[in-house]
Protein backbone atom coordinates (compact mmCIF):
# COMPACT_ATOMS: atom_id res chain seq x y z
CA UNK A 1 0.00 0.00 0.00
CA UNK A 2 1.99 3.20 -1.08
CA UNK A 3 -0.95 5.13 -2.14
CA UNK A 4 -2.55 7.47 0.76
CA UNK A 5 -2.63 10.62 0.62
CA UNK A 6 -1.06 10.78 4.15
CA UNK A 7 2.50 9.28 3.19
CA UNK A 8 3.16 9.24 6.80
CA UNK A 9 0.30 6.62 7.39
CA UNK A 10 1.52 4.55 4.45
CA UNK A 11 5.26 4.49 5.97
CA UNK A 12 3.58 3.37 9.14
CA UNK A 13 1.77 0.70 7.56
CA UNK A 14 4.84 -0.59 5.78
CA UNK A 15 7.04 -0.69 8.77
CA UNK A 16 3.92 -2.84 10.40
CA UNK A 17 4.31 -5.40 7.45
CA UNK A 18 8.35 -5.11 7.69
CA UNK A 19 8.15 -6.15 11.34
CA UNK A 20 5.64 -8.85 10.87
CA UNK A 21 7.67 -10.37 8.33
CA UNK A 22 10.69 -10.08 10.40
CA UNK A 23 9.02 -11.40 13.48
CA UNK A 24 8.14 -14.32 10.86
CA UNK A 25 11.44 -15.14 9.41
CA UNK A 26 12.63 -15.69 13.26
CA UNK A 27 9.47 -17.66 14.61
CA UNK A 28 10.00 -20.08 11.26
CA UNK A 29 13.52 -20.44 12.28
CA UNK A 30 13.18 -20.93 16.25
CA UNK A 31 10.86 -24.01 15.08
CA UNK A 32 12.62 -25.35 12.57
CA UNK A 33 16.02 -25.06 14.85
CA UNK A 34 13.92 -27.22 18.19
CA UNK A 35 12.66 -29.55 15.44
CA UNK A 36 16.23 -29.87 14.62
CA UNK A 37 17.90 -30.00 17.82
CA UNK A 38 15.41 -32.56 19.03
CA UNK A 39 15.85 -35.00 15.95
CA UNK A 40 19.51 -34.68 16.84
CA UNK A 41 19.42 -34.54 20.30
CA UNK A 42 21.54 -31.22 20.30
CA UNK A 43 21.68 -29.61 23.70
CA UNK A 44 23.39 -26.53 22.44
CA UNK A 45 20.72 -25.95 19.84
CA UNK A 46 18.12 -26.39 22.08
CA UNK A 47 19.34 -23.93 24.32
CA UNK A 48 20.18 -21.39 21.76
CA UNK A 49 16.40 -21.73 20.86
CA UNK A 50 15.66 -21.06 24.80
CA UNK A 51 17.84 -17.67 24.69
CA UNK A 52 16.21 -16.40 21.26
CA UNK A 53 12.60 -16.07 22.28
CA UNK A 54 13.49 -13.06 24.17
CA UNK A 55 13.97 -11.35 20.56
CA UNK A 56 10.72 -13.24 19.35
CA UNK A 57 9.09 -11.30 22.94
CA UNK A 58 10.69 -8.04 22.24
CA UNK A 59 9.44 -8.35 18.45
CA UNK A 60 5.57 -9.07 20.44
CA UNK A 61 5.76 -6.15 22.28
CA UNK A 62 7.10 -4.08 19.18
CA UNK A 63 4.06 -4.90 16.97
CA UNK A 64 1.41 -4.65 19.46
CA UNK A 65 2.55 -0.86 20.69
CA UNK A 66 2.67 -0.06 16.98
CA UNK A 67 -0.80 -1.37 16.20
CA UNK A 68 -2.41 0.25 19.01
CA UNK A 69 -0.99 3.61 17.86
CA UNK A 70 -2.07 3.26 14.37
CA UNK A 71 -5.33 2.88 16.12
CA UNK A 72 -5.47 5.32 18.22
CA UNK A 73 -3.87 7.97 15.96
CA UNK A 74 -4.60 6.76 12.21
CA UNK A 75 -8.61 5.68 13.29
CA UNK A 76 -8.02 3.00 10.00
CA UNK A 77 -11.04 1.88 8.10
CA UNK A 78 -11.86 -1.09 5.34
CA UNK A 79 -8.63 -2.74 4.28
CA UNK A 80 -6.40 -0.60 6.49
CA UNK A 81 -8.14 -1.62 9.49
CA UNK A 82 -8.44 -5.52 8.78
CA UNK A 83 -4.73 -5.40 7.93
CA UNK A 84 -4.11 -3.72 11.22
CA UNK A 85 -6.27 -6.37 13.27
CA UNK A 86 -4.86 -9.29 11.75
CA UNK A 87 -1.04 -8.13 12.35
CA UNK A 88 -2.65 -7.82 15.97
CA UNK A 89 -4.20 -11.66 15.70
CA UNK A 90 -1.06 -13.17 13.68
CA UNK A 91 1.67 -11.22 16.09
CA UNK A 92 0.09 -13.12 19.00
CA UNK A 93 -0.12 -16.71 16.75
CA UNK A 94 3.80 -15.99 16.24
CA UNK A 95 4.56 -15.53 19.81
CA UNK A 96 2.37 -18.54 20.97
CA UNK A 97 4.78 -20.60 18.16
CA UNK A 98 7.71 -19.12 19.65
CA UNK A 99 6.56 -20.02 23.41
CA UNK A 100 6.06 -23.54 21.85
CA UNK A 101 9.41 -23.72 20.22
CA UNK A 102 10.63 -23.25 23.71
CA UNK A 103 8.47 -25.47 24.94
CA UNK A 104 10.19 -27.90 22.81
CA UNK A 105 13.39 -27.30 23.14
CA UNK A 106 13.30 -27.03 27.14
CA UNK A 107 12.98 -31.23 26.92
CA UNK A 108 15.18 -32.06 24.47
CA UNK A 109 18.29 -32.53 27.59
CA UNK A 110 15.88 -34.62 29.49
CA UNK A 111 15.37 -36.92 26.59
CA UNK A 112 19.20 -37.32 26.35
CA UNK A 113 19.74 -40.74 27.93
CA UNK A 114 16.55 -42.13 25.92
CA UNK A 115 17.89 -40.99 22.17
CA UNK A 116 15.84 -43.85 20.22
CA UNK A 117 12.61 -42.87 21.85
CA UNK A 118 12.09 -40.48 19.62
CA UNK A 119 12.89 -41.93 16.84
CA UNK A 120 10.11 -44.45 17.51
CA UNK A 121 7.50 -41.84 17.38
CA UNK A 122 5.75 -39.87 14.34
CA UNK A 123 7.72 -36.70 15.42
CA UNK A 124 9.87 -35.94 12.70
CA UNK A 125 6.53 -36.54 10.22
CA UNK A 126 5.03 -34.22 12.12
CA UNK A 127 7.87 -31.89 12.31
CA UNK A 128 7.77 -31.73 8.73
CA UNK A 129 3.92 -31.28 8.14
CA UNK A 130 3.82 -28.64 10.82
CA UNK A 131 7.33 -26.23 9.60
CA UNK A 132 5.23 -26.56 5.81
CA UNK A 133 2.25 -25.23 7.15
CA UNK A 134 3.77 -22.40 9.04
CA UNK A 135 5.48 -21.53 5.57
CA UNK A 136 2.45 -21.56 3.71
CA UNK A 137 0.40 -19.92 6.06
CA UNK A 138 2.74 -16.97 6.31
CA UNK A 139 3.00 -17.02 2.42
CA UNK A 140 -1.10 -17.16 2.36
CA UNK A 141 -0.86 -14.10 4.87
CA UNK A 142 1.64 -11.95 3.53
CA UNK A 143 -0.22 -12.36 0.02
CA UNK A 144 -3.37 -12.40 0.94
CA UNK A 145 -4.12 -15.69 -1.02
CA UNK A 146 -7.08 -17.63 0.06
CA UNK A 147 -6.10 -20.45 -2.17
CA UNK A 148 -2.89 -21.04 -0.14
CA UNK A 149 -4.89 -20.33 3.19
CA UNK A 150 -6.92 -23.47 1.83
CA UNK A 151 -4.04 -25.89 1.00
CA UNK A 152 -2.60 -24.83 5.17
CA UNK A 153 -6.47 -25.73 6.64
CA UNK A 154 -7.01 -28.60 5.21
CA UNK A 155 -3.44 -30.60 6.20
CA UNK A 156 -4.43 -29.67 10.35
CA UNK A 157 -6.26 -33.00 10.44
CA UNK A 158 -2.93 -34.72 9.18
CA UNK A 159 -1.03 -33.44 12.30
CA UNK A 160 -4.22 -34.04 14.76
CA UNK A 161 -4.03 -37.64 13.51
CA UNK A 162 -0.20 -38.08 14.18
CA UNK A 163 -0.52 -37.02 17.60
CA UNK A 164 -3.24 -39.54 18.17
CA UNK A 165 -0.95 -41.75 17.15
CA UNK A 166 2.24 -40.37 19.07
CA UNK A 167 -0.35 -40.68 22.21
CA UNK A 168 -1.50 -44.10 21.29
CA UNK A 169 1.95 -45.29 21.05
CA UNK A 170 4.13 -43.68 23.73
CA UNK A 171 1.00 -45.10 26.56
CA UNK A 172 1.77 -48.17 25.14
CA UNK A 173 5.33 -47.58 25.87
CA UNK A 174 4.85 -46.58 29.44
CA UNK A 175 2.85 -49.50 30.05
CA UNK A 176 5.47 -52.00 29.08
CA UNK A 177 8.64 -49.64 29.94
CA UNK A 178 7.77 -48.10 33.59
CA UNK A 179 11.43 -46.98 32.93
CA UNK A 180 10.53 -44.50 30.44
CA UNK A 181 7.44 -42.80 31.59
CA UNK A 182 9.29 -39.78 32.22
CA UNK A 183 10.86 -39.55 28.50
CA UNK A 184 7.58 -40.68 27.37
CA UNK A 185 5.43 -38.19 29.20
CA UNK A 186 7.88 -35.32 27.47
CA UNK A 187 7.61 -36.65 24.06
CA UNK A 188 3.75 -36.68 24.44
CA UNK A 189 4.26 -32.63 25.35
CA UNK A 190 6.39 -32.23 22.37
CA UNK A 191 3.37 -33.81 20.45
CA UNK A 192 1.09 -31.32 22.09
CA UNK A 193 3.03 -28.50 21.17
CA UNK A 194 4.01 -29.90 17.30
CA UNK A 195 0.51 -30.16 16.88
CA UNK A 196 0.03 -26.61 18.38
CA UNK A 197 2.17 -25.30 15.94
CA UNK A 198 -0.08 -26.61 13.22
CA UNK A 199 -2.67 -25.13 15.14
CA UNK A 200 -1.26 -21.16 15.14
CA UNK A 201 -0.90 -21.80 11.36
CA UNK A 202 -3.92 -22.49 11.00
CA UNK A 203 -5.29 -19.28 12.63
CA UNK A 204 -3.08 -17.38 10.14
CA UNK A 205 -4.30 -19.14 7.40
CA UNK A 206 -7.98 -18.58 8.53
CA UNK A 207 -6.45 -14.36 9.04
CA UNK A 208 -5.10 -14.09 5.59
CA UNK A 209 -9.09 -15.11 4.28
CA UNK A 210 -9.84 -12.04 6.80
CA UNK A 211 -7.38 -9.75 4.90
CA UNK A 212 -8.68 -10.91 1.61
CA UNK A 213 -12.35 -11.06 1.82
CA UNK A 214 -13.41 -9.74 5.10
CA UNK A 215 -14.60 -12.92 6.08
CA UNK A 216 -14.61 -14.13 9.64
CA UNK A 217 -14.00 -18.16 9.07
CA UNK A 218 -12.47 -18.69 12.56
CA UNK A 219 -14.75 -21.62 14.77
CA UNK A 220 -16.65 -22.45 11.26
CA UNK A 221 -14.49 -25.46 9.87
CA UNK A 222 -13.54 -23.01 6.69
CA UNK A 223 -11.71 -25.08 3.92
CA UNK A 224 -12.52 -28.73 5.51
CA UNK A 225 -13.93 -30.71 2.72
CA UNK A 226 -17.12 -31.10 4.54
CA UNK A 227 -18.17 -27.70 4.64
CA UNK A 228 -19.55 -24.85 2.39
CA UNK A 229 -17.09 -21.97 1.04
CA UNK A 230 -18.08 -19.73 4.80
CA UNK A 231 -17.24 -22.80 6.81
CA UNK A 232 -20.92 -24.22 7.30
CA UNK A 233 -21.59 -27.55 7.51
CA UNK A 234 -22.68 -28.56 3.93
CA UNK A 235 -26.19 -29.88 3.06
CA UNK A 236 -26.08 -33.51 3.05
CA UNK A 237 -26.94 -34.77 -0.29
CA UNK A 238 -30.50 -36.08 -1.46
CA UNK A 239 -31.50 -39.46 -0.33
CA UNK A 240 -30.76 -41.71 -3.57
CA UNK A 241 -27.90 -39.74 -5.17
CA UNK B 1 -37.33 -0.77 1.13
CA UNK B 2 -39.06 -1.96 3.63
CA UNK B 3 -39.87 0.88 6.01
CA UNK B 4 -38.40 3.88 3.89
CA UNK B 5 -39.57 7.18 4.64
CA UNK B 6 -37.97 9.11 1.28
CA UNK B 7 -38.04 7.32 -1.93
CA UNK B 8 -35.51 9.48 -4.85
CA UNK B 9 -35.85 7.39 -8.21
CA UNK B 10 -33.75 8.84 -10.85
CA UNK B 11 -33.27 11.94 -9.89
CA UNK B 12 -31.29 14.42 -12.03
CA UNK B 13 -30.44 17.95 -11.09
CA UNK B 14 -29.25 20.87 -13.18
CA UNK B 15 -27.52 24.05 -12.28
CA UNK B 16 -28.05 26.36 -15.57
CA UNK B 17 -25.81 23.30 -18.25
CA UNK B 18 -23.80 22.01 -15.11
CA UNK B 19 -25.50 18.85 -13.96
CA UNK B 20 -25.02 18.70 -10.28
CA UNK B 21 -26.67 15.17 -9.29
CA UNK B 22 -27.07 11.85 -11.71
CA UNK B 23 -29.59 9.33 -11.77
CA UNK B 24 -29.55 9.08 -7.94
CA UNK B 25 -31.71 6.36 -6.87
CA UNK B 26 -32.31 5.58 -3.13
CA UNK B 27 -34.57 4.53 -0.49
CA UNK B 28 -33.75 6.36 2.78
CA UNK B 29 -34.82 4.13 6.20
CA UNK B 30 -38.08 5.89 8.45
CA UNK B 31 -36.19 6.57 11.97
CA UNK B 32 -32.30 6.30 10.98
CA UNK B 33 -29.88 8.08 10.52
CA UNK B 34 -28.02 8.16 6.78
CA UNK B 35 -24.60 9.80 6.32
CA UNK B 36 -23.92 11.45 2.85
CA UNK B 37 -20.31 11.33 2.38
CA UNK B 38 -18.10 12.17 -0.43
CA UNK B 39 -15.23 14.89 -1.56
CA UNK B 40 -16.28 18.77 -1.99
CA UNK B 41 -18.64 18.86 -4.49
CA UNK B 42 -19.87 15.85 -4.99
CA UNK B 43 -23.76 16.91 -4.60
CA UNK B 44 -24.00 15.86 -1.06
CA UNK B 45 -25.27 18.99 0.11
CA UNK B 46 -27.33 19.60 -3.35
CA UNK B 47 -28.84 16.21 -3.09
CA UNK B 48 -29.78 16.82 0.79
CA UNK B 49 -31.22 20.46 -0.17
CA UNK B 50 -33.31 18.34 -3.20
CA UNK B 51 -35.33 16.85 0.03
CA UNK B 52 -37.05 20.00 1.37
CA UNK B 53 -36.91 21.72 -2.19
CA UNK B 54 -34.28 24.13 -0.83
CA UNK B 55 -32.63 24.49 -4.28
CA UNK B 56 -36.52 26.12 -5.50
CA UNK B 57 -34.84 29.12 -4.45
CA UNK B 58 -32.11 29.23 -6.79
CA UNK B 59 -31.69 30.56 -10.11
CA UNK B 60 -31.49 28.28 -13.38
CA UNK B 61 -32.02 24.54 -11.19
CA UNK B 62 -33.70 22.54 -13.37
CA UNK B 63 -34.79 18.96 -11.65
CA UNK B 64 -35.66 15.38 -12.89
CA UNK B 65 -36.90 11.99 -11.48
CA UNK B 66 -38.82 12.02 -8.13
CA UNK B 67 -39.02 12.55 -4.31
CA UNK B 68 -41.62 11.16 -2.39
CA UNK B 69 -42.37 11.06 1.27
CA UNK B 70 -44.52 8.87 2.67
CA UNK B 71 -44.96 8.38 -0.58
CA UNK B 72 -46.31 11.65 -1.60
CA UNK B 73 -44.04 13.00 -4.63
CA UNK B 74 -42.66 16.51 -3.59
CA UNK B 75 -42.67 18.02 -6.56
CA UNK B 76 -45.73 17.49 -7.68
CA UNK B 77 -47.67 20.35 -9.01
CA UNK B 78 -49.67 22.09 -6.10
CA UNK B 79 -47.47 20.58 -3.15
CA UNK B 80 -47.58 23.43 -0.21
CA UNK B 81 -43.84 24.39 0.21
CA UNK B 82 -44.11 25.81 3.02
CA UNK B 83 -46.06 22.78 4.93
CA UNK B 84 -43.64 20.40 2.64
CA UNK B 85 -40.52 22.68 4.50
CA UNK B 86 -42.62 22.50 8.25
CA UNK B 87 -42.38 18.73 8.17
CA UNK B 88 -38.55 18.50 7.16
CA UNK B 89 -36.57 20.32 9.51
CA UNK B 90 -32.67 21.72 8.44
CA UNK B 91 -30.13 22.47 10.69
CA UNK B 92 -27.20 24.16 8.82
CA UNK B 93 -23.37 24.44 9.25
CA UNK B 94 -23.49 27.53 11.08
CA UNK B 95 -25.81 28.10 13.75
CA UNK B 96 -28.06 30.70 12.68
CA UNK B 97 -30.23 32.27 16.18
CA UNK B 98 -32.41 35.02 15.34
CA UNK B 99 -31.33 37.76 17.59
CA UNK B 100 -33.72 37.25 20.03
CA UNK B 101 -34.23 36.03 23.76
CA UNK B 102 -34.00 31.67 23.81
CA UNK B 103 -37.60 31.34 24.28
CA UNK B 104 -38.88 33.47 21.38
CA UNK B 105 -36.45 31.64 19.07
CA UNK B 106 -38.07 28.88 19.62
CA UNK B 107 -41.32 29.80 20.10
CA UNK B 108 -41.29 31.37 16.95
CA UNK B 109 -42.33 28.61 14.66
CA UNK B 110 -45.05 27.46 16.27
CA UNK B 111 -46.36 31.01 16.94
CA UNK B 112 -46.27 31.95 13.20
CA UNK B 113 -47.62 28.37 12.19
CA UNK B 114 -50.21 28.36 14.85
CA UNK B 115 -49.87 25.97 16.65
CA UNK B 116 -51.39 26.80 20.15
CA UNK B 117 -51.97 29.20 22.42
CA UNK B 118 -49.60 30.99 24.99
CA UNK B 119 -49.78 28.01 27.77
CA UNK B 120 -49.53 25.15 24.76
CA UNK B 121 -46.26 27.69 23.17
CA UNK B 122 -44.73 27.75 26.20
CA UNK B 123 -45.16 23.87 26.76
CA UNK B 124 -43.98 23.40 23.04
CA UNK B 125 -40.81 25.51 24.15
CA UNK B 126 -39.73 23.16 26.98
CA UNK B 127 -40.18 20.05 25.53
CA UNK B 128 -38.11 21.25 21.82
CA UNK B 129 -35.33 22.33 24.20
CA UNK B 130 -35.35 19.31 26.47
CA UNK B 131 -35.36 16.99 23.32
CA UNK B 132 -32.67 19.17 22.04
CA UNK B 133 -30.43 18.40 25.22
CA UNK B 134 -30.59 22.09 25.91
CA UNK B 135 -33.15 22.73 28.63
CA UNK B 136 -31.13 22.25 31.70
CA UNK B 137 -28.51 24.60 30.21
CA UNK B 138 -30.87 27.31 29.66
CA UNK B 139 -34.48 26.95 31.50
CA UNK B 140 -33.00 29.66 33.77
CA UNK B 141 -32.33 32.20 31.22
CA UNK B 142 -34.97 32.07 28.69
CA UNK B 143 -35.39 35.29 28.32
CA UNK B 144 -31.79 36.36 27.72
CA UNK B 145 -30.53 36.72 24.58
CA UNK B 146 -29.91 33.87 21.89
CA UNK B 147 -26.45 35.05 20.62
CA UNK B 148 -25.71 34.90 24.24
CA UNK B 149 -25.14 31.27 24.02
CA UNK B 150 -21.73 29.52 23.10
CA UNK B 151 -21.41 27.67 19.58
CA UNK B 152 -22.40 24.43 20.77
CA UNK B 153 -25.73 25.81 22.59
CA UNK B 154 -26.44 28.14 19.52
CA UNK B 155 -26.56 24.75 17.16
CA UNK B 156 -28.71 22.87 19.42
CA UNK B 157 -31.22 25.70 19.56
CA UNK B 158 -31.46 25.84 15.82
CA UNK B 159 -32.11 21.95 16.48
CA UNK B 160 -34.55 22.25 19.60
CA UNK B 161 -36.03 25.20 17.02
CA UNK B 162 -36.54 23.03 14.39
CA UNK B 163 -38.12 20.52 16.45
CA UNK B 164 -40.99 22.91 17.51
CA UNK B 165 -42.87 23.22 14.20
CA UNK B 166 -43.31 19.32 14.89
CA UNK B 167 -40.89 17.39 11.42
CA UNK B 168 -40.65 13.65 11.26
CA UNK B 169 -37.32 14.37 8.80
CA UNK B 170 -34.39 16.53 9.90
CA UNK B 171 -31.61 17.06 7.47
CA UNK B 172 -28.05 18.35 8.68
CA UNK B 173 -25.65 20.19 6.38
CA UNK B 174 -22.03 19.88 8.25
CA UNK B 175 -23.78 20.19 11.73
CA UNK B 176 -21.26 20.51 14.12
CA UNK B 177 -18.04 21.23 11.48
CA UNK B 178 -17.35 24.44 13.32
CA UNK B 179 -17.40 23.29 16.98
CA UNK B 180 -14.89 22.02 19.67
CA UNK B 181 -15.08 18.23 20.60
CA UNK B 182 -16.93 18.72 23.39
CA UNK B 183 -19.61 20.66 21.72
CA UNK B 184 -19.92 17.99 18.68
CA UNK B 185 -19.76 14.77 21.20
CA UNK B 186 -22.90 16.59 22.29
CA UNK B 187 -24.44 16.96 18.53
CA UNK B 188 -23.46 13.99 18.06
CA UNK B 189 -25.36 12.13 21.27
CA UNK B 190 -28.36 14.24 20.65
CA UNK B 191 -28.79 12.76 16.69
CA UNK B 192 -28.71 9.31 18.68
CA UNK B 193 -31.02 10.12 20.80
CA UNK B 194 -33.53 11.95 18.24
CA UNK B 195 -33.19 9.34 15.63
CA UNK B 196 -35.78 7.31 17.99
CA UNK B 197 -38.22 9.91 16.47
CA UNK B 198 -37.00 11.25 13.37
CA UNK B 199 -35.18 10.17 10.29
CA UNK B 200 -32.22 12.09 9.94
CA UNK B 201 -29.94 12.91 7.54
CA UNK B 202 -26.42 14.19 8.22
CA UNK B 203 -23.99 15.67 5.21
CA UNK B 204 -20.61 15.56 7.12
CA UNK B 205 -16.86 15.61 5.87
CA UNK B 206 -16.23 14.24 9.07
CA UNK B 207 -15.75 10.03 7.84
CA UNK B 208 -15.43 9.04 11.66
CA UNK B 209 -18.32 11.17 12.61
CA UNK B 210 -20.18 9.34 10.15
CA UNK B 211 -19.00 6.01 10.86
CA UNK B 212 -19.93 6.78 14.87
CA UNK B 213 -23.54 8.73 14.29
CA UNK B 214 -25.05 6.89 11.20
CA UNK B 215 -26.72 3.70 10.43
CA UNK B 216 -26.67 3.71 6.72
CA UNK B 217 -23.64 5.83 4.90
CA UNK B 218 -23.93 7.23 1.03
CA UNK B 219 -20.93 7.89 -0.93
CA UNK B 220 -21.38 10.53 -3.31
CA UNK B 221 -18.94 11.20 -6.05
CA UNK B 222 -19.24 13.89 -8.83
CA UNK B 223 -22.89 14.06 -8.23
CA UNK B 224 -23.01 10.31 -8.81
CA UNK B 225 -24.07 8.15 -6.15
CA UNK B 226 -21.63 5.37 -5.76
CA UNK B 227 -22.43 3.43 -2.83
CA UNK B 228 -25.18 3.04 -0.64
CA UNK B 229 -25.46 0.39 2.86
CA UNK B 230 -25.33 0.06 6.14
CA UNK B 231 -22.38 2.45 7.74
CA UNK B 232 -20.56 -0.74 9.63
CA UNK B 233 -20.48 -2.57 6.03
CA UNK B 234 -18.83 0.55 4.57
CA UNK B 235 -16.17 1.23 6.90
CA UNK B 236 -15.32 -2.11 7.33
CA UNK B 237 -15.79 -3.61 3.77
CA UNK B 238 -16.90 -1.64 1.30
CA UNK B 239 -18.29 -3.31 -2.28
CA UNK B 240 -17.12 -1.06 -4.45
CA UNK B 241 -13.46 0.19 -5.16
CA UNK B 242 -14.05 4.07 -5.21
CA UNK B 243 -15.45 4.20 -1.67
CA UNK B 244 -12.44 1.78 -0.22
CA UNK B 245 -9.99 4.92 -1.96
CA UNK B 246 -12.34 7.73 -0.13
CA UNK B 247 -13.30 6.10 3.33
CA UNK B 248 -9.11 4.96 3.65
CA UNK B 249 -7.79 8.71 2.48
CA UNK B 250 -6.66 7.39 -1.02
CA UNK B 251 -8.06 10.22 -2.75
CA UNK B 252 -10.86 12.73 -2.23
Amino acid sequence: MTDHILKRFDEELDKLGNRILKMSALVQQQVTDAIDALLRGDVALAAQVIEGDDKVDLYDTKIEKHCMRLLALQAPVAMDLRTVLSALSVNRNLERMGDAAVNIAERIHLLQQHGDIVSRTHVREMGEVATAMIKDALTAFTEADVSIARSVVVRDNIIDEQDQQNFDLLTDIMRGHPDLVEAASHLLMISRNLERLADEATNIAEEAVFVADAKIVKHRGWGRPDRSEDGDVAAPAPAGE
Amino acid sequence: MKNSKISIENLNLFYGKKQALRDISLEIPEKKVTALIGPSGCGKSTFLRSLNRMNDLINGVRITGSVRIDDEDIYARGVDVVHLRRRIGMVFQKSNPFPKSIFENVAYGPRINGLGGRQEIAELVEQSLRQAALWDEVKDRLKESALGLSGGQQQRLCIARSLAVGPDILLMDEPASALDPIATAKIEELIFELKSRYTILIVTHNLQQAARVSDYTAFFYLGELVEFGKTRGIFTNPANERTEKYVTGKFG
